[in-house]
């Protein structure tokens, strides 16, 4: 497998994006800065309902950001109409869906389905650089081609869905939960496709989870709090992040010490602040 | 697969009603061109030249060949027939004809000896020969008509002698066979009319060659132009008239020659058939197809829904805007594109099995309005076509792959439900506003009543059921009953299912209304075949001279359940029918609602409890009268007779003086056999002289008045004398006929005396008669129960010998047999002894009962009956059935099933469909540890709390639809000339027309259930959670 173009670089600027419903609109991203690089891959992270779904519904192209901006590497997505955008998803940009059956047609083959995947970048005149089952073969599921995917386990079905994501050799694949419902095996080789992907595609990768283990063999996470960017981690280490208006998201394994409403105090050091609980400071004295 | 089969019933459907319309109109004009005699729907050419008229026949058959009119009518031959008159061995003079007609050996039974193929050759019928007593080889001397010649300088027909030579001995097995175009050739032993001059017995027809009687002066010749039925189709109807047309112009200009035809007539009368029919069909063709547009519409939609996965994945590669449509739309449109010419052959084929069995003489042709019919079902798919598209390109994304099912808002569908609701009732309100439903004239748009209906019925039901549900709910909380709980819990949810109960209610009332109306039309079918005869059989009889019909049947039938002796004159506003209303009750077939009174009231009135005849009997009559009053002039006193064979006679007793005195006249010879008195006449004449010399009138009273007593009437022969039972004494005996005159008993010597009072007598004749003054008849009128017994009315009516006959009409009926709405039923008893002469143009009829023994028919020809004719209600049922309203209601079944079939087909794919996405909410509730029998009772009461209020909603909206539009259609709004309909609801055949339904309905439901229960295995909730 060799790298057909670079990964596309990423760059949310305040977005914000609202689902409008009876009750009032329901804000599900405040404001979220954040820069991906080509041929990066990270995960994003956070509880159900952070709202990290819909980054990689934004970054997809499904939803149109209610404010901001969203830039994917030459492309302003805000700026694309329906058709750049049906463009853009059939040669660049790749969403494999949380749930592989919602990515599969479960009567055809595992090669039909990546065949199904790349009938859109050819009618548009890309030339994915392979075949189907040749896809299959590099990434290590050739004895799957011709199987029907009903017939496939789990964890089959979902390394076959994520092959559809890449069928049409992107330069962004956005993975939703792709390791949601599988044992620890298979959610080591879909870690482990998810990764050579990158490396030999160059594409710049993007799932989404709320797995730890996906979190920690990424090279660098983001977690999402309150459609916010909360924290972020590299190689292992979790940072906050300070976002464009100096606000900083309290990892929640600290709201103990820190609860909301709590006066912080904050002490200016050479490499940087340092923040305490002022009523917890007064008791100390 | 189930897309492409009820899409091709569908279009099958609306293709079907065209083809049928076509084929059978060419059916409605075969039934009633077979219904009628070939000399009427053929072509007779009678040559107007009174000499030479063979030559212009054969020119009139050399025309016919121009025109090619071969195509049509064959065959075509010329007919000869020359008058004659033979002697036979006995020297018995016999009258007949000499016919020449080509290939008519053909036709004829050759007991003995061959055809006659040379001049002077005959062949005669087996009694012929005995009558004559000829066989083969006789030689027989005929007179026959020869040229004019000239007598005292005027013009008369001469006689020319040919002598014949018998080469065969015939019998004819049947002489109302289509060749013999009606000709009565075989009239053996008919009397004469009494108005010929020379009244001959007459033979059978001798059958000749043309050489025999081709160059007799008096021959007359015809050109018969048989119509092959077969060969005209009301395609070709327009061409043929215009060949015709031509043909019958040349003829009458050219040959001048006259063509008689009742072709026009009857082809009229075969459009205005076919009219009606048309109507109908195209009204129930239209809602089946408006039907198979919905359903097609339906099907489209949710097979365009099952392809939301694939849409959402194409839409989610990027696929180009013609792929993601074709994605999700090709299927669908690929099995409607395959159902027009599927649906379009199978109507073809469809139409070519039914075509021999039920429209016999049609012929299936191309139609462009079947290829419209199934266009318009397969724009019904297009349609859906259209919004599934609409709906793939204006969706989110987003929304397609949460794969939310589209909701259509409360509000939108309230409006829609709404305004559908609104357009039915508007539209039954239309049809009752403009008087179309109202049953007072036939109108093909009532057919459209029970589809409004079944709209209407079948929204409120859709609408109404999740309420009804919401109660059920309430009751199966915290109970045993979880498979109903789940079920009615569906139900709430509005599935998408529900949409079958419209098209359901629709073909179940469509099924409904068709099925009443076919079966209550073939009830009426059977009772206007059965009422317009009269019986069960009916036998058309010849009644020897000096037989009493009458007395034949009572002495075939003594027990009088059997048959019933029947007379029927057809005079045009004077019909009259009698019958011997004693054996009505039994014989006659009187359906309920004919008469307002029973049968049993009417046969009591009609019986005209007649008394004893007054005969007289021997060569002489002498009567005893006293006259009081001295008229001038004095009247002259007759009494009427009629002999036993129903010839009048008059015994003359001339006039009467003043005081008493006995007169004494002869009688008609017959009398010796007994005569029957009418009337004892005292005819006054008023004087008129005409005055040369004053050149005027002298005219003498106007008016007399004056009293006659007749004390004796004794009948003489061989000089002895006796008394005619004459009953003198009893004035109900001797009813006065005639205006002031007044009857009254008396006694003089002390014997009983008739006593007549005569004032102010001006008319020629004023007399007591023996018979009822006026007959109790019946006549045909609106039935009602107030005028039935509170209006009596007097009428007059020619009576079978011509006289005039005074009717007294007392009840009035819908109609009679044989007559419809023409006529007057009266006693044959009374009818009889009112004839003063032999019936002339008289038609005599036996009717038999069902169950009639044949040894009573074998008595009546025993006793010289020659059976004519014999017709059952049979025959007329068929030729009904072949009629356009008939075809029209068939087609209507046709229909009924078409969109039953259809509709099952719409619920059995609806269902399986719903069980798909069922199957994984069932696979959840089994893994809970519901029970199998649990979940299959809840996905079968599911179904059957759909499609059961569908059937059920149907069926009431059918029988709404029976009761509103059933009298306006128009084979039970046109009853002229037959009883009243009988509106009747036939239970049974709806009863199974339903139970069909239902079964079918339950075993696909059962299946349904069965195999999403099958598909609700642990693997399905596998597939879907991982």
């Amino acid at each position: 497998m060799t790298a057909p173009s670079p990964g596309l670089d990423i760059h949310f600027e305040g977005v914000v994006h609202l689902y409008p419903s009876d009750e009032g609109d329901v804000v599900a991203l405040r404001g979220v800065d954040l820069d991906v690089e080509a041929g990066e891959e990270f995960a994003l992270l956070g509880p159900s309902g952070s709202g990290k779904s819909t980054v990689l519904a934004l970054l997809a192209g499904l939803h149109r950001p209610s404010a901001g901006r969203i830039r994917l590497g030459e492309y302003d997505l805000g700026r694309l109409s329906n058709r750049q955008l049906l463009r853009l998803r059939a040669a660049e940009v790749s969403l494999v869906l949380q749930d592989p059956a919602r990515n599969l047609l479960p009567y055809a083959t595992a090669a039909q389905n990546v065949e199904f995947s790349q009938r859109g970048a050819r009618a548009r005149g890309h030339r994915p650089p392979w075949g189907a089952v040749e896809l299959l073969e590099q990434l290590g599921m050739g004895q799957l081609a011709h199987r029907t995917v009903a017939t496939l386990s789990g964890g089959e079905q979902q390394r076959v869905a994520i092959a559809t994501g890449v069928a049409p050799a992107p330069r962004l694949l956005l993975v939703d939960e792709p390791t949601s419902q599988l044992d620890t095996q298979n959610r080591d080789q879909v870690i482990a496709l998810l990764r050579d992907i990158n490396q030999r595609l160059g594409a710049t990768v993007v799932s989404v989870t709320h797995d730890p283990a996906v979190g920690a063999a990424m090279p660098r996470t983001v977690t999402i709090r309150d459609g916010r960017i909360g924290a972020e981690g590299r190689r292992g280490q979790e940072f906050a992040v300070v976002g464009k208006d100096g606000s900083v998201q309290l990892p929640p394994d600290v709201l103990d010490l820190m609860p909301p409403g709590t006066l912080v105090r904050v002490r200016r050091h050479a490499t940087g602040v340092d923040l305490s609980n002022s009523e917890l400071e007064t008791d100390d004295l | 697969m189930a897309l492409l089969v009820v899409g091709t019933v569908g279009v099958l459907a609306a293709a079907a009603g065209p083809l049928y319309l076509a084929t059978a109109n060419d059916s409605v004009l075969h039934s009633v061109l077979l219904a009628n005699p070939p000399s009427a729907v053929g072509l007779t050419v009678t040559p107007r030249a009174t000499a030479g008229q063979v030559g212009d026949a054969q020119a009139a058959l050399e025309a016919a060949s121009r025109y090619r009119l071969g195509r049509w009518y064959a065959p075509q031959k010329v007919v000869m027939d020359a008058g004659m008159s033979v002697n036979g061995a006995s020297g018995q003079g016999f009258g007949g004809d000499l016919v020449s007609d080509p290939g008519a050996c053909s036709h004829l039974h050759f007991l003995q000896g061959s055809c006659p193929t040379g001049p002077g050759q005959v062949a005669i019928t087996q009694r012929s020969a005995t009558a004559l007593g000829a066989k083969i080889g006789s030689r027989l001397s005929t007179s026959i008509p020869g040229p004019i010649i000239y007598q005292n300088g005027l013009p008369t027909q001469g006689h020319l002698t040919k002598v014949v030579t018998v080469t065969g001995i015939v019998a004819v097995s049947n002489p109302s066979l289509p060749f013999w175009f009606g000709a009565d050739y075989f009239g053996f032993g008919q009397s004469c009319p009494s108005v010929a001059p020379r009244c001959l017995p007459q033979l059978d027809s001798f059958f000749t060659p043309p050489g025999t009687v081709a160059a007799v002066p008096g021959t007359l010749g015809v050109a018969e132009l048989h119509l092959k039925v077969d060969a005209l189709h009301l395609s070709v109807l327009p061409l043929f008239n215009s060949v015709v047309g031509g043909y019958e112009n040349y003829l009458n200009t050219q040959l001048q020659d006259s063509v008689s035809t009742r072709l026009p007539q009857l082809a009229d009368q075969a459009h205005s058939e076919s009219q009606l029919m048309q109507s109908i069909v195209l009204v129930v063709d239209l809602q089946l197809v408006l039907l198979a547009l919905f359903v097609l519409f339906g099907l489209v939609a949710r097979t365009a829904e099952a392809r939301q996965k694939e849409v959402a994945l194409a839409r989610l590669r990027g696929f180009r805007l013609s792929s993601v449509l074709s994605v999700g739309l090709l299927e669908p449109l690929a099995m409607l594109v395959l159902a027009v010419p599927l649906g379009l052959a199978l109507a073809y084929v469809l139409m070519a099995l039914v075509q021999p069995l039920l429209l016999p003489g049609g012929l299936l042709t191309f139609q462009p309005l079947a290829l419209g019919g199934s266009l318009a079902a397969f724009a019904g798919g297009l349609l859906a076509v259209g919004f599934g598209a609409r709906r793939i390109i204006s969706r989110r994304l987003a929304d397609e792959l949460r794969a939310t099912e589209p909701k259509i808002s409360p509000a939108t569908r309230a409006a829609l439900d709404g305004a559908g609701l609104a357009l039915a009732v508007a539209g039954i309100l239309e049809l009752v506003a403009t008087g179309v439903l109202n049953g007072g004239q036939p109108n093909p748009v009532a057919a459209f009543a029970p589809g409004l209906v079944a709209v209407a019925v079948a929204i409120a039901g859709m609408r109404g059921l999740p309420l009804l549900a919401r109660l059920v709910v309430r009751r199966t909380r915290n109970t045993g009953q979880l498979g109903l709980g789940l079920a009615v819990r569906q139900v709430v949810r509005r599935p998408a299912s529900l949409r079958q109960i419209a098209v359901l209610a629709v073909a179940t009332a469509l099924a409904c209304f068709a099925v009443a109306g076919w079966a209550a039309a073939g009830v009426n079918r059977v009772v206007r075949a059965n009422f317009t005869l009269g019986a069960a059989r009916v036998l058309t009889v010849q009644v020897p001279v000096g037989v009493s019909l009458e007395q034949a049947v009572d002495r075939a039938d003594p027990s009088g359940r059997y048959a019933m002796a029947v007379m029927l004159s057809k005079i045009p506003s004077q019909n009259l029918l009698a019958v011997q209303v004693s054996r009505l009750e039994k014989v006659g077939y009187w359906p309920p609602g004919v008469s307002t009174v029973p049968l049993r009231q009417l046969v009591n009135w009609l019986r005209p409890h007649l008394r004893p005849e007054l005969v007289v009997r021997g060569s002489e009559v002498r009567v005893t009268v006293t006259m009081e009053g001295s008229p001038n002039p004095p009247p002259d006193l007759q009494l009427e007779l009629v002999d036993g064979q129903g010839n009048p006679g008059v015994a003359d007793f001339g006039f009467v003086l003043g005081g008493t005195h006995t007169y004494t006249t002869a009688l008609p010879p017959a009398c010796l056999l007994g005569c029957h008195a009418l009337q004892l006449n005292p005819i006054w004449t008023p004087t008129q002289t005409f005055v040369p010399l004053q050149g005027e009138m002298n005219t003498g009273p106007q008016s007399v008045s004056y009293q006659l007593t007749v004390s004796q009437l004794e009948q003489g022969s061989g000089g002895a004398w006796g008394q005619v039972t004459s009953q003198l004494g009893d004035p109900s005996y001797w009813s006065g006929s005639g205006p002031g005159i007044s009857v009254s008993g008396t006694t003089v010597g002390g014997q009983p005396a008739l006593h007549l009072d005569v004032k102010d007598q001006v008319s020629d004749t004023s007399s007591p008669s023996v018979y009822p003054g006026a007959l109790p008849a019946v006549l045909p009128g609106v039935v009602t129960r107030a005028n039935a017994v509170q209006d009596p009315a007097a009428a007059s009516v020619e009576d079978f010998d011509g006289t005039s006959l005074t009717l007294n009409v007392k009840y009035q009926v819908a109609a009679l047999p044989e007559l419809g709405q023409e006529g007057f039923l009266v006693d044959l008893s009374a009818a009889v002894r009112a004839q003063k002469a032999p019936p002339t143009l008289t038609q005599s009829q036996v009717w038999l009962a069902a169950d009639t023994p044949g040894r009573v028919v074998a008595e009546l020809r025993g006793q010289g009956q020659r059976l004519l004719s014999s017709r059952v209600p049979g025959t007329a049922i068929a030729e009904m059935n072949r009629g356009g309203l008939a075809l029209a209601y068939l087609f209507f079944l046709f229909a009924a099933a078409a969109a039953a079939v259809l509709a099952i087909g719409a619920s059995v794919f609806s269902v399986f469909m719903t069980s798909r996405r069922r199957a994984f909410e069932l696979a959840v509730l089994r893994a809970i540890g519901l029970s199998d029998r649990t979940l299959l009772g809840s996905r079968l009461g599911e179904q059957l709390l759909v499609l059961g209020p569908g059937v059920l909603l149907g069926v009431v909206a059918g029988l709404v639809g029976v009761v509103l539009a059933l009298p306006s259609v128009p084979e039970f709004s046109t009853t002229a000339g037959g009883p009243p309909v009988q509106l009747v609801v036939a239970p049974v055949p709806i009863v199974l027309m339903v139970g069909a339904l239902v079964l079918l309905l339950a075993v696909a439901a059962w299946l349904a259930a069965a195999t999403t229960l099958r598909l609700s295995s642990w693997s399905r909730l596998r597939t879907e959670i991982t």
